[in-house]
């Protein structure tokens, strides 16, 4: 297991509360599933398999396992685009389709459901991701499918496009791009391929992050002097500005909300290095998260309440997770190499996040359950700012 | 004080009383809606409660018009800070000196921060950086609308490299002059 590390210098408090919620973690989950009953022919039904069965074994629930198994799959695959799939254990039989055709979503659809029905976990795979890569040369933003494959360009303005955020629908994708020599907030409409300016205030307009309910966007903004907190509401040009924080002499940025929308957790420097702290959207005072290390940086709040967010601990920069309500903090990267920007899959179990190795950066998905990390692209170049979107239909 | 309040308590009903109003003109005719139901739950109303309403100006940049070349050296900074130092102030007196002697230029002031830290935290910090810049500037007299910042967090490194030879480089404020 990587979920080691608990922090020596959290409070006592804390130490007795970790201990506990460390022993409810579902260690290891390794339900074994036997595929060889499971008809998938001709080109289409090869990508099927091959896809849910990467799937499958990224997902961290099971062991794809010769006959025998407890969990035997059956069923078929037919061309273009559905499969009839049996789990005779559990009596689960369902069809599968896609409208458009595509084998790999339906393998996604079927991966997700057998990690509701056989492992009881929340599904992920129907999602995508957007983040940048530097590949032309410039950084312009991306969208993959959750297994990293179905890559695609999706901005070319030859500046620098970064820190995309979902809406909560998985239609649009908010972002900072130099496009107009400025960094300004955009909105992308996948759906429409419709681009629009969201926010061009004087001086830095960026980190954008949608409210639960995607009627507000938490943003951090310079035009008062200062990088502060803000909220656009609702989240277009010319919506109305609601300032969070005033701190002239420090900055404000980062903000990521609570699954409620109750909260937003975000950095600030104001007391000497950037740290992290909790806001309530009902006022008061800021509260400082208790965790340790000299820089805390870049939260996002998970679906199911914990906060994933990079740390710096002895010299390197690492993912760490902390759970409000146990006072569990665990670090999920302890090589020796430096993470940042995590970003949570739906399914609240991984992290997709920034990894830098001998100057470049690559995705890679983190299980803080404790299973191995995975790359998520083949593709060369440099790749950063991955932003998980919930699932789609 | 009270008076202050009073008026703070009747423009928050008016909020609620508009927001109520515009919610109930809205619901007969509302089409479907990807950001749910067209009722707005409770949460929505505490936002502008809690937190103050601004208004900020959206950026003029259609009075910046070629840009010049220009000799102005960049002010450099200390690790994770934004202090402009007592050894750089010549240089941002320098630029002052420009735009007096200049009356059509304006700058653009570019904040840069090294690769240490992440990069969403120096897209803050260059920010910083370029604004203490320009609250020098218009300390010592130059008008708002002749300065603009930009942050390019750690994206444009003067030095490429992975040393503090370099980091020290790429801690800087540029000032890119325009006519």
């Amino acid at each position: 297991m990587k979920t080691h590390a608990l922090c020596a210098a959290l409070a006592g408090a804390f130490l007795l509360a970790s201990a506990q919620a460390q022993i409810t973690v579902k260690k290891e989950a390794g339900f074994g599933l036997d595929l060889a009953g499971l008809r998938a022919d001709g080109p289409g039904g090869q990508t099927f398999k091959r896809t849910l069965e990467n799937d499958l074994a990224r997902s961290g629930w099971f062991t794809v396992v010769a006959e025998g198994s407890s969990y035997p799959i059956t069923g078929a695959f037919s061309p273009p685009a559905s499969a009839q799939i049996e789990v005779k254990t559990t009596g689960f039989r369902r069809s599968f389709s896609d409208a458009s055709g595509d084998p790999r979503w339906v393998a996604h659809q079927v991966a997700d459901a057998l990690v509701k029905q056989i492992a009881d976990g929340k599904p992920l795979f129907c999602s995508k991701l957007v983040m940048a890569g530097n590949r032309t040369g410039s950084w312009e933003l991306y969208l993959c499918d959750s297994d990293g494959e179905n890559l695609k360009q999706i901005t070319k303005d030859r500046s620098i496009n970064l820190y995309p955020a979902w809406s909560p629908d998985g239609k649009t994708v908010a972002f900072t791009s130099y496009r107009r020599r400025y960094p300004d907030l955009y909105t992308l409409d996948l759906s429409r391929w419709e681009l629009n300016l969201l926010a061009a205030y004087n001086g830095l307009n960026t980190s954008g992050a949608y409210s639960p309910n995607g009627r507000e966007m938490a943003l951090t903004l310079s035009a008062s002097g200062n990088p502060e907190l803000y909220i656009l509401r609702p989240p277009v040009k010319g919506g109305r500005l609601f300032r969070l924080t005033q701190t002239p002499a420090a900055a404000e940025t980062g903000a990521s909300w609570s699954p409620d929308g109750n909260r937003i957790v975000y950095v600030s420097d104001s007391s000497g290095s950037p740290q992290l702290y909790l806001l309530s959207r009902s006022g008061g005072e800021r509260t400082r998260l208790p965790v340790s290390g000299n820089e805390n940086v870049s939260p996002a709040w998970g679906p199911d309440g914990r906060i994933a967010f990079t740390s710096r601990r002895a010299g390197r920069y690492r993912i760490c997770v902390y759970s409000p309500d146990s006072g569990d903090l665990t670090d999920l990267t302890g090589d020796g190499d430096n993470y940042e920007d995590p970003s949570w899959a739906p399914d609240g179990r991984h992290i997709a996040c920034t990894r830098t190795t001998g100057g470049k950066n690559a995705i890679y998905v983190l299980d803080t359950m404790g299973k191995p990390s995975i790359p998520l692209l083949k593709v060369e170049g440099s790749w950063r700012s991955a932003a998980w979107s919930p699932l789609m239909p | 004080m009270m008076l202050k309040q009073g008026l703070k308590l009747t423009g928050l009903l008016l909020v609620i009383a508009l927001v109520a109003a515009s919610g109930c003109r809205k619901k007969p005719g509302a089409a479907s809606s990807n950001l749910g139901p067209e009722v707005m739950p409770p949460e929505d109303i505490n936002t502008p409660s809690s937190f103050e309403e601004t208004k900020l100006d959206d950026r003029e940049t259609t009075e910046f018009g070629k840009r010049v070349a220009s000799t102005l050296e960049p002010v450099m900074f200390k690790f994770d800070s934004a202090k402009l130092a007592d050894s750089e102030v010549a240089k941002a007196d320098a630029v002052a000196a420009f735009l007096n002697d200049n009356a059509a230029y304006k700058v653009v002031v570019e904040g840069n921060c090294d690769e240490r830290g992440t990069a969403e935290y120096n897209m803050a910090l260059g920010e910083r950086r370029a604004q203490a810049v320009r609250a020098y500037l218009l300390n010592v007299g130059i008008p708002e609308s002749k300065i603009q910042t930009l942050s390019y967090g750690e994206e444009k490194p003067a030095a490429p490299g992975h040393a503090e030879s370099d980091w020290s480089k790429n801690r800087r404020a540029d000032f890119a002059i325009y006519e």
